[in-house]
């Protein structure tokens, strides 16, 4: 069997980037949009893992990047949870069509 | 790329086929006589109440995002505590030479180059890495901790509090609050309470 | 072989980094004094005020003795050079501004002080840590160290309907630039092995220069950009923009409007100018960076055509005067990526200026705009009719603020875009590129165009009746109108202190950067040119 090589990873972390830029732009729920930036967040995610393994040089600094970018997604869903919770019950409704008040 | 791309199919056919396979015996086997029972719901032999597309409360979420913060800051603690668990059985210069390579190759990659160290030198250094590495986690961990006890403060890990406050602040404003949140407590906040 | 620390760098490292630290201290005293019930009435904007104020005093003092130097810190994560502390005296001195404005509109209720200060400060943080960065690492956690609390900022009027919405449109577009720019940050870290800035750029000049063209690494740059144009809001990543300023307190939009788009302003320079060899190298020639320079400058020309014309154009149908001045907010955007585009350190020079003029036109257009809200009740350009007769004092700060926005002399707005313009003709000379001569035009013509604008603003202040029904004198509180006074001085008689021959004290900031020359002159070594510029 062949060995899963640097490519097909980067392939797998494409994928995840595109299924979550797809998923931000179609999606009209609030929740379902963050989802999207998380997939892309990972996409990013896998692309470091995958070089740290690959790449003697980079073996530490992939992880770190990896190991930051995970506490820094946990983050930005806990504010942006909040903000559509805001929304919420500012307007009983988390899909994005009801943000409409603010145009010009 | 061949052989994993036909190996990817292989899964995918193997893997829909079995489930199709299963499910046309099943249809083709099975005598179909639908009646009420049969249709519903199983819920762990209980009639279900209500349907599965509730809301669930909106408190959930508040104690679930404040979960998640301080759940994923503690993943900064796993290269910490590898880290720091291997400074530690360096430090001690008696160790012996085999063990002593073993750990050394285990904390620092191949790449880093450095002027070669005594088993002395090398527990002073170690020793020192350890010291700070401890100073930086006690200062991060002491951040959580006010972080952790400002929101315990502002009553935010209440379960009965936040009602009121939000009626509070509709009232503050000199509105009426939405009737949902007048409603009488339910069962769960008479035990929480 | 473990490497051996060296506390002598560590300690040198904090030492650099205090106003960074005053900050966080502050920030964790803050949420502490909230434990206190004895200090539960306390209003905390006065403590957020002085822990400001120290780190803009130690920031002083690091300029003033001129203790920055080019050596990386904390392992080459951040750097404390010149461009550094000269971001932070112009960042900190902004935040002190903009919390000295929300204790005199009272923005924030006593109770959620502490809230407002500590996210305030927090950005302010983020951004500082922005201004410094030298690691890709650095970079994105620095953007979302600022754009973080920015969110909460813009959601800060709770039960505003209109704020919820400005905070949602903002995060929703705030996640997806950041997760591109991560993207494209790991397609060149994990490419070159290390996200250290001057190695990743020495990287991609030689991969550009060996030919062909990896699509790999232009992606990357390119979605690296589009995370930087959402900071700086060029078109077309600006939706954010309007709809934030909008919704949000008048305060917070002051707040985004200069710091977060200063120090995206200084990240973004120092990122094109270290892409294209503005870090000492003592082995790279000028040709060896051409490659890239052909990529990123005409891209940077394009985002700032587009993002002048496209804001000035805009803000003309506006109705709304905070929603005018956001897109009033993003047409500057555009006139400061102007000179960066030249990728010289003077372009970066030219930049820094202008934020120094932006920072008190736009504050004063903010807060004119704050306190009239307070006072009338409206944001609405139809309800500030004949405010002449009304607020006089008010409206002649305005239109120092607006006249100044356009570029008039002898206002302080003049002097930096004489500046700007200056950087895109010097260039022009240096390197015979048209294309900066067609920037340098569309840049003149977008004066012009706002002019029309910014006009009409004061057109409906002074010369329009006052609205049917509303009451006479605006009575202000003295602390506004010395405020707003004040800064109006400021912006008429900054201008004293302009030399247009010498060097700004922005020439300071960017003294560290290899002065570019066109391919075929013979590079200048770095250290001289270090000592030439001070």
């Amino acid at each position: 069997m062949t060995s899963v090589g640097l490519q097909e990873c980067l392939l797998v972390g494409a994928v995840l980037f595109v299924a979550g830029i797809l998923c931000m732009v179609t999606k009209r729920n609030a929740i379902g949009i963050l989802m999207g930036s998380e997939l892309v967040l990972n996409g990013a995610n896998v692309n470091f893992v995958a070089f740290a393994y690959f790449h003697d040089l980079f073996n530490i600094e992939g992880q770190i990047f990896a190991l930051f970018t995970i506490v820094m997604a946990a983050a930005e869903a806990a504010i942006a949870l909040a903000i559509v919770l805001n929304f919420y019950n500012n307007h009983v409704t988390v899909d994005v069509d009801a943000a409409e008040d603010l145009k010009g | 790329m061949p052989t994993l791309l036909a190996y990817c199919l292989l899964f995918t056919v193997v893997g829909v086929g079995f489930i199709l396979v299963h499910l046309l015996i099943g249809k083709i086997v099975r005598p179909a006589k639908p009646e009420p029972e049969k249709l519903a719901v199983y819920e762990c032999g209980e009639p279900t109440i209500g349907t599965s597309w509730v809301q669930f409360d909106l408190r959930f979420y508040v104690i679930a995002l404040l979960f998640v913060i301080f759940e994923v800051e503690v993943a900064f603690f796993f290269p910490w505590a590898v880290v720091f668990g291997k400074l530690n059985a360096l430090g001690d210069a008696g160790l012996d030479e085999a063990s002593r390579q073993q750990v050394v190759q285990a904390l620092v990659p191949p790449h880093v180059e450095g002027a070669a160290q005594s088993a002395a030198e090398m527990a002073d250094v170690a020793v020192t890495l350890g010291w700070i590495a401890l100073a930086d986690i006690l200062v991060f961990f002491g951040v959580l901790l006010v972080g952790y006890a400002y929101l315990w403060r502002r009553g935010d890990l209440n379960w009965v509090r936040s009602v009121e406050e939000e009626v509070k602040t509709w009232r503050q404003v000199g509105a009426e609050p939405p009737p949902e949140l007048l409603k009488p407590p339910a069962v769960e906040v008479a035990q929480g309470a | 072989m473990l490497p051996t620390i060296n506390l002598a760098e560590l300690q040198s490292s904090l030492i650099a980094f205090a106003p960074e630290l005053l900050l966080a201290g502050g920030i964790v005293v803050l949420l502490l004094l909230r434990m206190v019930p004895s200090l539960e009435r306390l209003h905390l904007g006065y403590l957020a005020l002085f822990v400001v104020v120290a780190a803009l005093v130690a920031s002083w003092i690091e300029w003033v003795n001129g203790e920055y130097d080019t050596r990386p810190a904390f392992a080459g994560m951040v750097t404390a050079d010149a461009l550094t502390v000269y971001m932070r005296l112009l960042l900190l001195g902004f935040t002190g501004l903009v919390i000295i404005l929300t204790l005199l509109t009272g923005l924030p209720e006593r109770e959620e002080s502490c809230d407002f200060q500590v996210m305030l400060l927090g950005a302010t943080l983020g951004m500082l840590l922005m201004c410094s960065a030298t690691h890709l690492l650095m970079v994105y956690i620095a953007v979302e160290m600022a754009s973080l609390p920015s969110y909460a900022l813009a959601g800060f009027l709770k039960l505003r309907r209109q704020s919820s919405e400005a905070a949602l449109k903002y995060v929703v577009y705030g996640g997806a630039a950041s997760g591109v720019m991560l993207y494209g940050i790991s397609l060149l870290a994990g490419r070159f092995g290390t996200g250290y800035l001057p190695e990743v750029a020495a990287g991609f000049a030689v991969a550009m220069q060996r030919g062909p063209v990896d699509a790999a690494l232009l992606v990357g740059l390119l979605m690296i950009l589009v995370g930087l144009a959402f900071k700086l809001s060029a078109v077309p990543f600006h939706f954010w923009c309007p709809d934030v300023f909008e919704g949000a307190a008048a305060e917070v939009g002051a707040f985004l409007s200069v710091a977060s788009k200063g120090a995206a302003v200084a990240l973004t320079g120092r990122f094109t100018l270290a892409m294209v060899g503005g870090l000492p190298n003592e082995w790279a020639t000028p040709e060896t960076w051409q490659g890239v320079a052909i990529y990123l400058g005409p891209a940077l020309a394009f985002l700032a055509a587009i993002t002048a014309t496209f804001g000035n154009l805009a803000a003309y149908a506006q109705t709304n005067l905070k929603r005018l001045l956001a897109y009033s907010t993003i047409a500057h955007a555009g006139y400061m990526l102007m000179p960066l585009a030249t990728l010289t350190r003077e372009g970066l020079d030219a930049a820094l200026f202008y934020l120094i003029a932006y920072l008190f036109m736009n504050l004063g257009a903010f807060a004119v705009v704050a306190i009239l809200r307070d006072q009338t009740g409206t944001e609405d350009l139809s309800g500030y009719g004949g405010m002449i007769q009304r607020a006089p004092v008010l409206t002649v700060t305005m239109a120092v603020f607006l006249l100044s926005l356009v570029g008039l002399p002898p206002l302080m707005g003049y002097m930096v875009k004489f500046q700007i313009f200056a950087a895109l003709w010097k260039s022009y000379q240096d390197f015979n590129n048209t294309g900066l001569v067609v920037l340098l035009v569309i840049g003149l013509l977008n004066t012009v165009i706002s002019l029309f604008y910014y006009v009409r603003v004061l057109k409906v202040m002074i010369i329009d009746p006052v609205p049917e029904g509303t009451a006479g004198l605006v009575r202000i509180p003295s602390g506004q109108i010395i405020f707003v006074t004040l800064l109006a001085v400021v912006v008429t008689v900054g201008i004293v202190a302009w030399d247009p021959l010498a060097l700004q004290g922005s020439g300071r900031a960017v003294s560290q950067f290899r002065p570019i020359k066109p391919a075929g002159a013979p590079s200048a070594s770095a250290p001289a040119a270090a000592v030439s510029a001070r």
